[in-house]
């Protein structure tokens, strides 16, 4: 799969008099192109380039439609939409895109993986886009959403089956945040909503899972 | 399902089960699939660890698996169709599982409402729920997306629907059956949660129901608890029950609220509801 920006605007745009009609050549201000404005090259072709192997989603076949815009149910509280954020993807826009609050709001409701009349699975280059910001180190704008993560792994490393009240525990503290829902834990605590202690079991199989997951992706 | 979370929904679906005839037996030494945070982490770990435990399946000679949480069941069906489209994946991922793992994933849903078991549920009734009308929240990942989920209409399911009214129990028609009630967003982000779950009260009770149906542990985890703060939020009164479709066709079966474990909900159902599954 190649990236959709590899090659330039007037290699395609209509030439002559018609086009210039029709407002289609690229319009340069301040001696710029938009191209040129977005800074679209190698490093922005290489970002999209691997946002495709990551996630194993040809994306430059978006047209940007807005199904799944209108669908998702997290855009309202996002930074870009879905759609604007394949079409940042498209574009090589790295930092727009890896900085964005939308990568970490998803829920992964799948939504704009279905509905997509280009089969993109919008999804999934999203979660794609949040293991490439995780691998960059990249800070990220919703940073509880990446903790959990990386608390629900290691909690899954130590007990092998999830360990509810020491992930929160673990959360919590890694998140600083102490106070919010304690009034909610407790009470799940007195509803036996929570396991006390934690299971060992299958955690040595687990852990040996995630032992060799790692060792191949630090080689490959 | 080991933990304390779900324990009615365990205990409520292997009473139907063993009503109806369905044999379940426990994967050994199970650990957990990951579930979207792995494979939020790592692609490869997200893949490995639900096949994993298919390996262990595989062991045990078997080869069909219920998998009674849509996230677990999304990421199993899920991994199995990744490894079948991406063949760089299906490498790596060979070399850390060892063993087969080809094994056909179902929900229980998808089980109960073969026409078979339609009927036995339909047979073993006992109780009926007599003024009690519910909307069924099928949720994100049961029948998304279609080509990896590959159950029932993506967009208006109806297994549960059938399901329940073999059981005896009155559904109706709404608008959020595939509703996203937020998901882990509650431990990270609960004001989506909030808004999402305020958006499917108000649903259910524009069409009149008195409870909502699910089939996923952390759908009624996130309705349940959170369904105070949302009539707090937004100045309604909802006090709708959130029941394990399993804890339905339980108490149709002549269990008692107590043994499929009402009480552990937040909103527990009101009188009306016990008194009728009581005493019809």
């Amino acid at each position: 799969m190649a990236g959709c920006t590899g090659t330039s605007l007037e290699e395609h745009a209509p030439t002559g008099d018609s086009a210039d009609a029709l407002g289609l050549t690229p319009q340069i201000v301040n001696g710029v192109t938009p191209e040129q404005a977005l800074q679209v090259g190698g490093e922005s072709v290489a970002f999209t380039e691997l946002v495709e192997q990551v996630s194993g989603v040809d994306v430059c076949v978006c047209f940007q439609c807005g199904k799944c815009a209108s669908g998702c149910p997290v855009s309202y509280a996002g930074d870009y939409t879905p759609t604007q954020l394949i079409h940042a993807v498209q574009l090589g826009l790295r930092d727009q895109v890896l900085r964005s609050k939308t990568i970490w709001l998803c829920s992964s409701c799948q939504i704009c993986t279905t509905r997509c009349p280009q089969d993109v699975d919008v999804a999934g280059v999203i979660n794609a886009v949040r293991i490439i910001a995780q691998r960059a180190q990249v800070s990220p704008s919703v940073s509880s959403v990446p903790t959990f993560f990386r608390k629900s792994v290691s909690n899954i490393a130590l007990f092998g089956r999830m360990y509810e009240l020491g992930l929160m525990a673990d959360f919590k503290v890694s998140s600083r945040r102490f106070s919010e829902d304690l009034g909610l834990g407790s009470r799940m605590l007195r509803k036996g909503k929570f396991s006390l202690l934690p299971s060992f079991r299958g955690s040595r199989a687990a852990r040996r899972i995630i032992r060799r997951s790692r060792a191949i992706e630090r080689t490959s | 399902m080991h933990s304390a979370t779900a324990r009615e929904y365990e205990r409520s679906l292997l009473a139907v089960a063993r009503v109806v005839g369905l044999e379940l037996a426990e994967v050994e030494n199970w650990h957990c699939c990951g579930s979207g945070a792995a494979h939020s982490v790592s692609r490869l770990l997200g893949t490995a660890l639900p096949l994993d435990n298919l390996v262990s399946t595989r062991r045990m000679g078997l080869d069909e698996v219920v998998v009674p949480c849509p996230s677990c069941f999304s990421r199993f069906k899920s991994a199995l169709h990744e490894v079948e489209n991406e063949p760089e994946l299906r490498t790596q991922v060979e070399e850390i599982v060892e063993g087969d793992y080809r094994a056909e994933i179902l929900h229980p849903l998808q089980v109960f409402s073969r026409p078979s078991m339609l009927a036995a549920i339909a047979n073993a009734r006992k109780q009926t729920f007599a003024d009690l009308k519910v909307v069924c929240y099928y949720g994100c990942l049961l029948t998304r997306p279609p080509k990896v989920a590959r159950f029932d209409d993506v967009e208006y399911p109806q297994s549960m629907d059938d399901v329940l009214r073999a059981a005896g129990v009155q559904t109706l028609d709404w608008s959020c059956k595939t509703a996203c009630c937020g998901a882990s967003l509650t431990v990270t982000r609960k004001d989506i949660v909030v808004k999402l779950c305020h958006d499917i009260f108000q649903a259910a009770k524009d069409v009149g129901a008195d409870a909502i149906a699910v089939a996923c542990p952390l759908c009624q985890l996130n309705l349940d608890t959170r369904e105070e703060e949302v009539e707090h939020e937004y100045e309604e009164s909802y006090q709708l029950p959130i029941l394990y479709f399993t804890q339905l066709i339980a108490m149709a079966f002549g269990l008692s609220p107590g043994d499929v474990m009402l009480r552990k909900h937040f909103v527990v159902p009101d009188l009306k509801l016990a008194e009728v599954t009581a005493g019809a």
